[in-house]
């Protein structure tokens, strides 16, 4: 061990020394050491050699310039630049042309800041690409071409908007409130477009919004937009957005702020942020030179001030929709841009706008059902793919485990699914199809290559094609899932899986209509499943569902029972009968006792068991639940307990309008029944309001309209509660809309034409005509005997009237 | 205004230069500038996930700082040595890409006037070299080591290593002269 302090000690006196004195010195102070001497000699040397090495400190290089500067006249391609126009999110924007003799054309070149030998610019372009090219919107500048320089820095081409940020335009053309609201609109409505491709911009500003020549306003930038729901890409982007974003604080939600979950309802918040500075003439919030940490207290803690409170001309209704987008809290605000747009088109049209009214919550619960449960499944099904494609690099013997994994995040997924009806999620479809395309992009394209993936993936899009009632295409892919599961060999697990999809392949091809394919894949599904799967399963009790489900529909009782009865059996000495499969077999045994064994009491009891599972399971608001109701309803009613009948049918109707948006073809049916139980009361007054209710939404339906046979239906139901109180000259009236033709259409042993000879034969009644309600009578109650029994109520309407009549004759005579 | 510690090394640092030791404020300025300048190269270059890496490192010597504000000497000395570390680790990864660059391996690294910061005639230091000599030294002396790191990797003067250090100008200038000459020796022989 040397002896540093000495070595430093010896060489800074030596330092100090002229050159002659220091060798005396050193044969004094190291004496004997010679290794100490020799040391410190070295140094000395060194030293001598090294006057100015090290002076400085090392210098730490500039970082590179942020981006590759091209100049005017270079080529790109086929372009050439003119010259800079902006600094975008990411990088630079000139202004280029295309010259290809045949046609010319100005253009926006984006050089990316970063060069391509970082993955996260590579990543962060390729998205903005395939963003683009998925938008094709007038309100969107359109995505022409891309590639990299010749110095690695990608690029991408885009339609040149010439023309001022929104803010300014607004201003130079002194464009009224009213005018600056039309302008939101249509940029509402663009952004509502990428919303539909699952893509949220959360870069909504003036500077990216650029009003042309012509007025239509466009958006640009969809540099560091989010794809939906893609978790891959996500996750990246998440987290190094406050990097890019250089977050400029003014034109910022405050979920983005505090680096929380970017959503839909960002852009809701940043479009209300744009539409502030246009209506008020400044931002919302200023923030000079303040920190992070006070900006997000400021943004989070005040409202701004009122916009008509800055600027003169501003309608109350404008400061309250502009406060609804820019609430703090996310769920708050407006559910939707479209939303957003369709207040300010209320407000341009003078209706009352939705900020004004209505309690939050209840925007909430609509917004939390109308777009979240189709979204998540959406996040769901995209994250699947991803772990889909992943899987196939796994090995093969892991590739088993990987399967188990999703096969229960697939039913998860597909809960969430069974919980909304094929027919409510029709307003969601636009969203939960476009990712699903998604997936079937990456199976058509062959971008799976393993086999029981592919099978899964096929499996998991028919199982959710088929709930949003696309049965054909669920059919196409559940087919192709069972044609790979009977390729391959494989494990119990994989039979299991075959077996549930042959199961949705049965249940597809009976709602299609061919029940005899229907009923020998059920079988077969069911007879796999018996072989592979746990009686205790509910995959196993499904299966048995779908058999009995197969014969129920085809009216074959005595068929269905052993399944049904199997199916509730196994949940009979159980301590978990919570299971859905149960609560379908138990609504299957009542349906059975009630029609076969005519025991209205007991099929009441497995109905009440059946609602009670669904209510705890899925919640009061369900289409299962609401159905339960009705039934239940409809046996009280037979049973001649009206209290009970009314208490039910009411709450069927009362969940099935929560279920459904207002003019929902299911909401009509349960009208209908409500109606028609009024009207057996005798409460005339009320059946005609439930029926013109049912009516209305039918005759108002784009693909059922009037001549629909069940809107006609529902008329002539109306035509005679009308009558009944009365009003026998109304009920004439509207029997004589139906057409000559529709007369003479209908076979002679239709229920409609039936039911229209009933209505019209009491109502000429009513108005005298005897002679001519006779036969129309008598031939109305045969049919509607023969159809619903001699017994029936609607028979019996048909036979009072005509007995009526006939008396009336045989006095007359 | 007092500003409480947020994520921004700007709000760190002036939080903590609101105390009353101005002269080591403006210490820690030189070390804040070039540790900034590292945050700009790993912001352009790196990954993700380094980026978060280094300004992680360069948040952490900071808030180590911030928890330590009796400004004892060893918990000053705590800080630079944290900041040199980073800097020497950047360092190295910086001039040994720059030299595959220049063999050939990505893309010509495009530069304006910060050429001249780049030593890059083949007389030069080289910095890997030096790295290794430093490292040599640090192993056989780490007292002198410190001293290096404080003068050309953090860039303080002498003057100002005295001050940091609490030892005597007369001591720091010796050592630095002994580890100077220990360098360029151990660089001239190998």
């Amino acid at each position: 061990m040397k002896d540093w302090q000495k070595v430093e000690d010896v060489f800074g006196k030596a330092l100090e020394l002229p050159e002659t004195e220091r060798s005396a010195y050193l044969d004094e102070a190291c004496g004997e050491d010679g290794e100490l001497r020799e040391e410190i000699e070295g140094l000395l040397r060194a030293d001598a050699g090294a006057s100015s090495f090290l002076d400085e400190a090392i210098p730490i290089p500039e970082p590179p310039p942020l981006a590759f500067p091209m100049t005017p006249g270079q080529r790109l391609g086929a372009y050439r630049i003119l010259g800079a126009i902006g600094e975008g999110g990411m990088g630079t924007v000139y202004k280029a042309e295309r010259n290809d003799g045949a046609f010319q054309r100005q253009v926006a070149v984006k050089v990316l800041r970063w060069d391509r030998s970082s993955p996260l610019a590579a990543d962060l372009l390729e998205r903005e690409r395939q963003i683009l090219a998925n938008l094709d919107h007038p309100g969107i500048a359109r995505l022409l071409d891309g590639g990299t320089t010749d110095e690695g820095f990608p690029y991408v081409v885009m339609e040149l908007v010439n023309g001022e940020p929104i803010d300014k335009a607004c201003d130079r053309r002194r464009l009224s409130p009213a005018q600056r609201v039309d302008l939101m609109i249509q940029v509402c409505d663009a952004v509502t477009e990428a919303h539909r491709k699952l893509i949220v911009h959360r870069d909504i500003k003036p500077a990216n919004i650029l009003v042309d020549e012509s007025g239509q306003p466009k958006l640009l930038d969809f540099g560091i937009a989010k794809l939906l729901g893609n978790l891959d890409l996500g996750s990246t982007a998440e987290t190094t957005e406050s990097w890019h974003r250089k977050l400029s604080p003014s034109y910022a939600s405050p979920e983005q702020l505090r680096g929380e979950r970017v959503t839909v309802s960002t852009d809701v918040y940043l479009l209300g942020l744009v539409l502030y500075k246009l209506l008020a003439g400044e931002p919302a919030y200023r923030f000079e030179d303040r920190s992070m940490v006070e900006i997000i207290d400021h943004v989070t803690l005040t409202a701004p001030q009122r916009p008509s409170e800055i600027a003169r001309g501003v309608d109350a209704d404008l400061d309250a929709i502009v406060l609804k987008a820019l609430r703090v809290e996310p769920k708050a605000r407006y559910g939707s841009v479209e939303a957003l747009a369709d207040d300010l088109r209320r407000f341009r049209r003078g209706f009352p706008v939705h900020a004004r009214q209505g309690s939050l919550r209840y925007m909430t619960g609509k917004f939390l059902k109308r777009y979240w449960v189709p979204l998540s499944v959406a996040m769901l099904v995209l994250s699947l793919v991803t772990v889909f494609t992943i899987s196939t690099k796994l090995q093969a013997q892991r590739l088993e485990q990987t399967l188990g994994r999703l096969a229960s995040v697939e039913g998860f997924m597909t809960d969430l699914f069974w919980s909304i009806s094929p027919n409510e999620a029709v307003g969601q479809e636009i969203f939960v199809r476009d990712v699903l395309e998604r997936g079937e992009g990456q199976l058509t394209q062959s971008l799976v290559k393993d086999q029981g993936t592919q099978a899964l993936l096929h499996g998991l899009i028919g199982r959710i094609r088929r709930h949003l009632g696309d049965l054909e295409g669920a059919r196409d892919h559940l087919e192709n899932a069972v044609a790979i599961y009977s390729g391959v060999g494989g494990s119990d697990f994989v039979r299991a899986a075959e077996a549930r999809v042959m199961g949705d392949l049965a249940m597809t091809h009976l709602y299609l209509g061919d029940g005899e394919a229907a009923e020998e894949l059920a079988l077969k599904a069911l007879d796999a499943g018996r072989q592979r799967l746990p009686t205790r399963s509910d995959v196993y009790v499904e299966l048995l569902n779908n058999v009995s489900t197969v014969y129920c529909w085809g009216q074959r009782w005595d068929d269905a029972a052993p399944y049904v009865d199997e199916a509730v059996g196994l949940f009979a000495g159980r301590e978990d009968t919570m299971s859905l499969p149960n609560a379908v077999a138990l609504s299957m045994k009542a349906l059975l006792v009630k029609n076969v064994d005519k025991q209205p009491e007991e099929a009441a009891q497995h109905y009440e068991r059946s609602l009670d599972i669904f209510r705890r399971l899925e919640g009061n608001v369900n289409s299962e639940v609401a159905n339960i109701l009705n039934q239940l309803g409809l046996i009280s009613r037979d049973s001649g307990d009206l209290d009970a009948a009314r208490g039910y049918l009411e709450e069927a109707v009362e969940i099935r309008q929560k279920l459904y948006p207002p003019g929902h073809l299911e909401l009509a049916q349960g009208f209908y029944q409500l109606g028609l139980f009024h009207r057996k009361l005798g409460d005339f007054v009320r059946a005609e309001e439930l029926l013109n209710e049912a009516w209305t939404i039918y005759a108002e339906h784009p693909e059922r309209g009037k001549k629909n046979g069940r809107t006609i239906f529902y008329w002539l139901h109306l035509a005679e509660v009308r009558l009944a109180q009365g009003r026998a000259d109304e009920a004439r009236e509207m029997i004589d809309e139906l057409s000559e033709e529709w007369w003479a259409s209908r076979k002679p042993t239709s229920q409609l034409l039936s039911l229209a000879e009933r209505a019209l034969g009491c109502t000429l009644s009513a108005q005298g005509e005897l002679e001519e309600a006779e036969p129309l009578l008598r031939k109305s109650l045969a049919s509607l005997a023969e159809r619903y029994g001699d017994e029936s109520w609607e028979s019996e309407i048909a036979r009072d009237c005509l007995e009526n009549v006939q008396s009336r004759l045989l006095a007359d005579s | 205004m007092k500003r409480e510690p947020s994520g921004d090394i700007t709000n760190l640092l002036h939080a903590w230069s609101d105390g009353d030791d101005e002269a080591f404020g403006r210490l820690a300025e030189v070390v804040y500038e070039r540790l900034r300048r590292i945050a700009a190269h790993a912001l352009r270059y790196e990954s993700a996930g380094h980026i978060l890496q280094t300004t992680g490192l360069i948040h952490e010597a900071f808030l180590g700082l911030m928890r330590q504000r009796n400004h004892k000497y060893e918990n000053r000395e705590d800080f630079f040595k944290t900041a040199a570390l980073i800097i020497r680790r950047f360092l190295l990864d910086e001039y040994r890409r720059r030299k595959s660059q220049k063999a050939g391996g990505h893309i010509q690294f495009v530069e304006e006037e910060a050429a001249g910061d780049v030593p890059d005639d083949t007389d030069a230091l080289d910095y890997e070299d030096l790295y290794e000599a430093l490292e040599a030294l640090r192993k056989v002396n780490p007292q002198w080591a410190d001293v290096v790191d404080l003068k050309i990797i953090i860039g303080l003067t002498l003057e100002e290593i005295a001050e940091v250090t609490g030892v005597g100008i007369a001591t720091v200038t010796r050592r630095w002269r002994a580890a100077r000459a220990w360098l360029r020796k151990w660089l001239d022989e190998s």
